[in-house]
């Protein structure tokens, strides 16, 4: 068969989805082979919500070539360990889900059965207090993970907290400096191919006709391409995720410690992210309006900051779910355009990284092979489903009664595999490691204790089992006391310009 | 706390693999095993083993140098492919890697783009495994990941009843009891419907709480007991010859799989003979005919067995988990079905986590069993795909039956963009898939386009600097039989 290569991509939409695939196709394709061109409008603004990150980011910057220190003066970014919950399990309650292993298995047996055991004989630690990266979050502590791997200070992992709109720019940049072409208007027609119903080309306000074998659709909630031209449909999750609004504000940095953790506090009718930055903090409270007012979820965002407000609050309207297909024809859809799952657990940026390592994976040529498109979407929906089903967990596994919203989470039907999962985990504690994230940490640290421990571990007396947690604690804690405090630590870095 | 007590029906290799697995790993403080030495088929004369076979053992404790010691035992470092999809096929297909990554591109997209440039080598030229196996060479892989020599990945050939002594002797040691008698009645809770007690033939009545039905076909727990149904899948290869042929002395680290026009033939290469097992159609050859063949082949001592290809509707039920052939059976191509006790036994060590409530733990436990027996199933499905032009039979049979829509899904994907589809639970690993579509011709139509940015000539040179590179450091490798003696003297 004849090569046929794909030799012009299109890209519309900037904003962090837009910009993070132009950087990509730009870093893996030199500008002699491939022309990129991205359309944007100055006059559409960016959702740039998705300011926390989990882990896998780093991989993207680095496959960018790009050094941590500049990215995080550049982006004004602040380093974290975890997610912590509050009020989510029960009002009262709190957790750290954190980027790290809890304690460390031993004989086979996975460490939350140990927990589960002390805990059965009185011990009063919260599961997270055996994690280096919860309890460090907690102390304000950060510094890079050690190389050593022997060492206790290298089990751990972080992400950041960064401002998503300095990063596009930042990856304008990048992309424009490899020949990005940027086009400033606004689409006014698509052309398809008759035949096929491929797009051929677009259309500008100025009539500006721009070419293109691949069209990469970025624009957002509304899906220009994907849905308004191709028709791609809409699986609609809102059943499970009730929340389809956010109201979102920044506010000053207070004197308070800097916390290395994305906060997450659950209020009446959804929930409320803390997001601290080096130069301000982000906040914003997602709601279903089912169930609450703007008024109400204004208020009680502005009400909750821990700092005075730098702007109007904005309100965002979102529906959860996804684009029955995200690549169709010669179009696929990165970012919200694709999908739109809340911020929960910080996964928003992760799923337009998903979109471009796969769409690089099973980067098409002009014959657009179905079986090509087909993969790339079933392995796509299998990741979307995966974290779906994650955070519809926090919601269903939650012991609150005191709102009707709550009260709706409760008696909700779940995901069959979900329920399947959350049913062996509460008889035995069972994980399976497919799921993601440290799905024990946080079945636990909403409330879900499972029934009974592995029988495995019975043959350890009770006395060697509380020592060797008494053990991991004090390491922990000690290890905690060595690093460095995390405002100071990232002070030192963008002070240096160089890696600290 | 009284211990629990496990019991398990079936004194053949499934059941001693399954007890030594257990009988490690469960302290008898919580749960004593015992083995009812029930009289099984052997329908398992050898295995070939990959190389997990070698972290299976390190669970146990069995050390290569016993194995090799006590059981006719031979290295195996790849599956020889001799006339399976073409008569000219000679291929040996192998785990670990194959060949080199050149700027980021993967080496299968190289190679597909050499072969449209006229490079006419076999993709095993470039995997140090089947270049050794070829040389008849063997070592283990060194710690210096620099080393060409890491690449090194070998598993076992092994004799099955003198292996299931060494197994017997592994769980003994790990305070494993074994029973005598038969199984010849099973007495269930009339409440609960699980197996309360069975009843041996010498009259004894043996209570326990937790059962494993290692017996075989008859399933005389999951079946007699429990009676589970078994669903019976397409057969083409309904009756299976085991033979043996005697060998000089100990060549390749290797099983060889050949097709013929009316079965397939797997040889597994032992220290002083082949073990073969040729799984043929009696409505094309009866036994005679078949013995005739394999006569002229070299091949005696030839004994004959039916073949069924069938799974129970489900494996864990109450509280008997049913494992081996007792619980489904396919051929014996690639993925040996000793593999799938040893998985067996770990998911059900993993997801055994106490006695009060099974229904959650054995739904997962057959969830993933489903999963395994599914890619056993696909793949030897593709395996008889591309031998149609070795045998009538096949050919045939395809003309009627199709792949499985994922089946196909793969191959197709594979053969035009050398890309695969993988998710964690697949039985191969992506580079034995890559491996096992070039080795049976299916070469992809095209190549990603980033190969276009490596200069031609740059790609030839690189490739073939790959080829003589992995010929040189295999030359090294010491001989097959030459490691054996080494391991044994070490």
């Amino acid at each position: 068969m004849i090569q046929n290569p794909i030799k012009k991509i299109v890209i519309v939409g900037g904003g962090t989805a837009g910009w993070m695939t132009a950087a990509a196709c730009a870093k893996k394709y030199p500008a002699t082979t491939m022309s990129i061109t991205l359309i944007e409008s100055e006059s559409i603004g960016t959702i740039g919500v998705g300011e926390s990150t989990i882990p896998h980011i780093r991989h993207f910057n680095q496959f960018l070539g790009i050094d941590e220190s500049v990215f995080v003066a550049e982006t004004k970014a602040t380093f974290k360990m975890g997610i912590a919950f509050k009020d989510w399990g029960s009002l009262g309650s709190e957790y750290i889900h954190p980027f790290g292993p809890l304690g460390h298995d031993i004989n086979g047996v996975e460490f939350h059965h140990y927990w589960l055991r002390s805990r059965l004989s009185g011990s009063p630690y919260p599961i997270d207090n055996y994690s280096l990266a919860a309890v460090a979050a907690r102390a304000g502590k950060f510094q890079h993970p050690c190389d050593d791997q022997s060492s206790l200070l290298s089990t751990y992992s972080y992400a950041f907290h960064f401002d998503a709109s300095l990063y596009a720019k930042y990856l304008r940049n990048y992309s424009e400096k490899r020949q990005v072409c940027r086009k400033e208007g606004i689409v006014s027609e698509t052309i398809l191919n008759p035949q096929t119903g491929f797009i051929e080309s677009i259309r500008l306000n100025s009539g500006e006709i721009i070419n293109g074998d691949l069209f990469i659709d970025c624009t957002g909630f509304r899906g220009i391409l994907i849905e308004d031209v191709l028709h791609s449909g809409f699986d609609d999750w809102s059943h499970w995720l009730a929340c389809d609004k956010a109201v979102a504000v920044p506010c000053e940095r207070n004197s308070e410690q800097l916390n290395p953790y994305t906060l997450s506090i659950a209020h009446k009718a959804g929930w409320q992210w803390r997001i601290p930055l080096q130069h301000r903090t982000g906040n914003g409270h997602v709601y279903a309006s089912d169930y609450m007012s703007d008024d109400e979820a204004t208020s009680l965002l502005l009400n909750n900051l821990n700092g005075a407000p730098l702007a109007e609050p904005r309100i965002l309207k979102f529906k959860a779910g996804q684009r029955k297909k995200n690549w169709l024809k010669n179009c696929v859809a990165i970012g919200l355009s694709g999908g739109f799952l809340e911020p929960l657990e910080s996964t928003s940026i992760y799923l337009i990284q998903v979109g471009i390592q796969k769409l690089l994976e099973f980067f098409p040529d002009l014959h657009f092979f179905e079986e090509n498109i087909k993969e790339f979407n079933d392995q796509l929906d299998a990741e979307y489903v995966r974290i779906r089903d994650f955070i519809i967990m926090h919601y269903k596994q939650s012991s609150r009664d005191d709102s009707e919203f709550w009260m709706r989470c409760k008696n909700m039907i779940v995901p069959e595999a979900l329920a399947n999962r959350q049913k062996i985990f509460a008889a035995c504690g069972h994980v399976d490691h497919q799921q993601y994230g440290v799905y024990a940490a946080v079945c636990i640290g909403q409330g879900l204790i499972p029934k009974s421990y592995d029988f495995k571990i019975n043959a350890l007396p009770m006395d060697a089992i509380e020592k060797y947690m008494e053990k991991i604690r004090l390491e922990i804690e000690l290890a905690t006391q060595s690093m460095t405090n995390a405002e100071m630590y990232i002070k030192k870095i963008i002070g240096n310009g160089g890696s600290a | 706390m009284n211990p629990k007590k496990i019991i398990i029906v079936g004194g053949g290799i499934e059941g001693w693999t399954v007890a030594s697995l257990l009988g490690r790993h469960l302290p008898p403080t919580v749960a004593e095993v015992f083995v009812i030495e029930h009289p099984v088929p052997n329908v398992i004369i050898a295995e070939s083993a990959g190389s997990s076979i070698n972290s299976f053992h390190q669970l146990l404790g069995i050390k290569e140098k016993t194995l090799l010691a006590a059981s006719n035992t031979t290295y195996r470092m790849g599956i020889r492919y001799d006339g399976w999809s073409s008569s000219s096929q000679r291929y040996v297909l192998s785990e670990g890697r194959y060949g080199d990554t050149f700027r980021g591109i993967d080496f299968h997209q190289l190679y597909a783009k050499s072969l449209q440039l006229g490079v006419r080598n076999s993709f095993d030229e470039y995997s140090i495994n089947s270049v050794s196996v070829k040389l008849n060479r063997c070592a283990s892989p060194v710690s210096n990941q620099q080393s060409i020599y890491s690449c090194l990945v070998h598993g076992l050939n092994l004799q099955a009843d003198s292996y299931a002594k060494v197994l017997k002797e592994n769980a003994i040691d790990a305070s494993v009891t074994t029973i005598k008698g038969a199984v010849n009645r099973v007495g269930l809770d009339s409440e609960t419907g699980h197996i309360s007690v069975v009843h041996l033939d010498n009259g004894e009545a043996i209570a326990a709480d937790f059962f494993i039905d290692c017996s075989g076909k008859e399933g005389v727990l999951i079946a007699g007991g429990l009676s589970v149904s078994l669903i019976s899948q397409d057969c083409v290869f309904n009756r299976v010859a085991v033979g043996s042929s005697t060998s000089e002395e100990i060549g390749s680290p290797a099983a060889n799989l050949s097709m013929h026009n009316d079965g397939f033939l797997k040889q597994v290469l032992l220290k002083d003979k082949s073990i073969c097992s040729y799984n043929f159609s009696s409505l094309n050859l009866n036994d005679e005919g078949a013995k005739q063949y394999l006569n002229k082949l070299g091949i005696i001592d030839i004994s004959f067995q039916d073949k069924h290809c069938e799974r129970r509707s489900s494996f864990w039920h109450k509280n008997c988990v049913a494992i081996g052939s007792a619980a489904a059976s396919h051929y014996d191509i690639y993925y040996s079905p000793l593999q799938s006790v040893r998985n067996s036994a770990v998911r059900l060590l993993d997801l055994l986590m106490g006695f009060d409530d099974f229904e959650s733990v054995s739904s997962e436990y057959n969830r993933q069993s489903f999963v395994e027996y599914d890619g056993i199933e696909e793949l030897n499905q593709l395996h008889l795909y591309f031998a149609r032009s070795q045998s009538a039979i096949l050919r045939e049979y395809f003309e009627s039956h199709y792949l499985t829509e994922y089946a196909l899904h793969r191959l197709n994907l594979f053969s035009l963009t050398g890309k695969l589809t993988y998710s964690n639970e697949d039985i191969l690993t992506k580079s034995e898939w890559i491996a096992f579509f070039m080795g049976n011709n299916v070469f992809p139509e095209t190549y990603n386009n980033d190969v276009d940015f490596v200069e031609n000539s740059n790609l030839l040179k690189f490739i073939e600097k790959i080829r003589v590179e992995i010929y040189k450091a295999a030359e090294k490798v010491p001989r097959h039989v030459d490691f054996i003696a080494n391991v044994l003297n070490g």
